[in-house]
């Protein structure tokens, strides 16, 4: 029980009882709840049975006498020790001054779609503007080479490059190995095993190995490059650099995009090479096409135009990828989590762009016959 | 026997703490009582080990040696259970501010409420209002995110968000750094008013003369890992020590 009522003179006593505080202020409404309140009564709060109360409890009391019709001006308090009066009288100057509670401002459906489709727009308009800063930066780079940060490019293609073969590596053998299983069992079936060296080639070369290196890297750059830069923005390093003069483009973007560039089509490189590996394995196993017959068909159908197909598109790819990084990075607002979101974005971003351009490619090579 | 009576009716109880970090000493065996209603300031050079003795006391932080007790508890004896209770009844404000980033000023305000207690919502909403307004702050500023606040308002809405389950202590990290005097001052004015209404007791690690010689009842100064002087500020201002003197002395030289 936190309360008892009684009817003195014509007024109703309300005396608050044992232990009022905010972790039981459930149990408290409870029983006010269930009360059944007589109206119309001159209403006297008494505290001299009270323990203690705290200010989130006195406010809850007050809100809910409120919301059964009793103005303050009608309530009298009584009984209770200075400092429970000097908390009820801190609380009482608080609800005077918030009566005026407005409506909270919701999106609606079709506000937040609009909103929705400017983003996207924002973001296409702020992808290509930065495209643009970046083409800039390196037309200085070109005609002033001393700018050119050697030591952050190299440990940017260390890490984009070096640190990511076994990974690559691994994926693209594992995606070799898999392609040759499927097309095992149909090239069995019309006694046409050789031809598993053309597919598993052809694919590898063309359109697997660039594309799943580059989500690859997208996953362990692009993201890493946001969540770097991101965290220096955060940390004001990049306001740092521009007041001591020197350009964020030159020292942190353009030797990431560039080691990427790089990068990328030597992991592609090595992804064909794992990928034919993997489909020479399944053809020896499977197939029984030995080693050395899977390699003459390869020189045959294997001309150069396969492989550089998958290899030009691969600086393409990095180019993106970094850009998105990059961009993301400095986009980082002043909070812990716009890291996290922009981190995401990139990724999701970076692949779309990823897939995007190979379709694109896809038609230009098909026009040109290649 | 002495020492057991004092630490019982003591509300913060340090006993012979010490600390090393990687074989470097940062405390040599603290001991403090600190008792209920008051307001108490510690002070001492950078790397004296302030912030680590006190996120020692609220639990964040072992020591290698020695006890610590809240409200006669044990910190670093209790249960997972039992803990989570002993900390409804502290509150902590970060250095700055330390609020969520992806909730608005409303969403941190109710969280201890919303996790902590069975509160229905539309009753914490009324109360996260009464705290903007005992905190000074506009209902309006409720549904912003913490990154469109200043500094001063961002720990306004940390001491609400500390308060909010009505702790009967409170712990507050360097509560002036970053602000500009009339904020800090404004501040410090807040926590006074707040901790004699609501008869909190406090316990401010700060570099902030104005804050001590303001609001501080009893002042605490370490040094060199040991407790150098402890009692009213007057007192302790008197104290003839070479770190003392020129640490009052840091604003008469201007």
């Amino acid at each position: 029980m936190y309360f008892s009522v009684r009817v003195e003179n014509d007024s109703l006593v309300l005396f608050l009882q044992g232990t009022w505080r905010v972790i039981q202020l459930n149990e408290v409404l409870l029983e006010l709840n269930t009360f059944p309140w007589p109206n119309n009564h001159q209403l006297i709060i008494d505290g001299s049975t009270l323990s203690e109360i705290d200010t989130s409890s006195i406010n809850t009391l007050l809100k809910f006498l409120s919301s059964r019709g009793n103005s303050f001006d009608i309530i009298s308090w009584r009984g209770f020790s200075k400092r429970q009066q000097n908390l009820i009288d801190l609380v009482k100057t608080q609800w005077n001054l918030e009566s005026s509670l407005k409506p909270r401002n919701m999106l609606g459906i079709i506000e937040q779609l609009g909103k929705g489709t400017l983003d996207v727009g924002v973001a296409i308009f702020d992808i290509f503007s930065f495209i643009g800063q970046t083409l800039t930066a390196c037309w200085r780079l070109l005609s002033r080479p001393k700018l050119f940060r050697y030591k952050e490019f190299v440990v940017q293609l260390e890490l984009a490059c070096v640190n990511a073969l076994p990974i690559c590596s691994l994926v693209t053998f594992l995606i070799g190995l898999v392609v040759a299983y499927l097309f095992a069992g149909q090239f069995e079936k019309y006694g046409a095993n050789i031809f598993i060296v053309d597919s598993v080639a052809l694919a590898m070369c063309r359109e697997l190995s660039p594309i799943i290196v580059a989500i690859i890297i997208a996953g362990r750059s692009g993201s890493a490059f946001t969540a770097q830069i991101g965290t220096m923005k955060i940390s004001q390093e990049i306001e740092a650099m521009t007041v001591l003069g020197l350009s964020y483009m030159q020292v942190l973007v353009l030797p990431r995009v560039l080691a990427l560039v790089i990068a990328l089509p030597l992991l592609v490189f090595i992804g064909d090479l794992m990928g034919i590996f993997g489909g020479l394995a399944i053809a020896n196993l499977q197939l029984g096409v030995t080693g050395s017959t899977f390699i003459d068909r390869l020189q045959a159908v294997l001309t150069a135009r396969h492989v550089l197909v998958g290899l030009i598109k691969a600086p393409a790819f990095a180019f993106f990828i970094a850009l998105i990084g990059c961009h993301l990075g400095l986009q980082v607002e002043d909070n812990a989590r716009s890291v996290g979101l922009n981190t995401t974005a990139t990724v999701v971003r970076s692949i779309v762009a990823v897939i995007l351009l190979n379709a694109a490619f896809a038609i230009i090579f098909v026009k040109l016959g290649v | 026997m002495t020492t057991l009576t004092s630490r019982q009716n003591a509300i913060i109880s340090v006993q012979n703490v010490e600390t090393y970090f990687g074989g470097k000493a940062v405390h040599q065996g603290i001991s403090l009582d600190i008792y209920p209603g008051k307001i108490v300031s510690l002070i001492g050079g950078s790397g004296t080990g302030k912030s680590t003795l006190l996120r020692e006391i609220v639990g964040l932080l072992p020591p290698t040696r020695g006890e610590i007790f809240l409200f006669g508890k044990n910190v670093w004896r209790q249960s997972e259970d039992k803990m989570i209770a002993l900390r409804r009844r502290f509150g902590m404000l970060f250095q700055d501010g330390a609020l969520f980033s992806g909730l608005s000023v409303r969403e941190n305000i109710a969280i201890p409420l919303v996790e902590q207690t069975q509160i229905a919502s539309p009753i914490i909403e009324d109360l996260v209002d009464m705290w903007l307004g005992l905190v000074g702050l506009s209902v309006d500023t409720g549904d912003k995110v913490p990154s469109e606040l200043s500094g001063g308002m961002r720990k306004r809405v940390a001491l609400a968000r500390a308060l909010v389950l009505e702790p009967e202590i409170i712990f507050l990290d360097e509560p002036t750094s970053g602000l500009d005097p009339i904020n800090a001052r404004a501040f410090d004015k807040l926590i006074k008013t707040l901790s004699e209404s609501l008869g909190l007791t406090v316990f401010i690690v700060t570099h902030d003369l104005d804050t001590i010689c303001g609001i501080t009842d009893r002042l605490i100064v370490l040094e060199q890992g040991k407790v150098l002087a402890d009692g009213a500020v007057k007192n302790v201002a008197k104290i003839k020590h070479p770190w003392i003197e020129s640490y009052f002395n840091s604003r008469a030289d201007h």
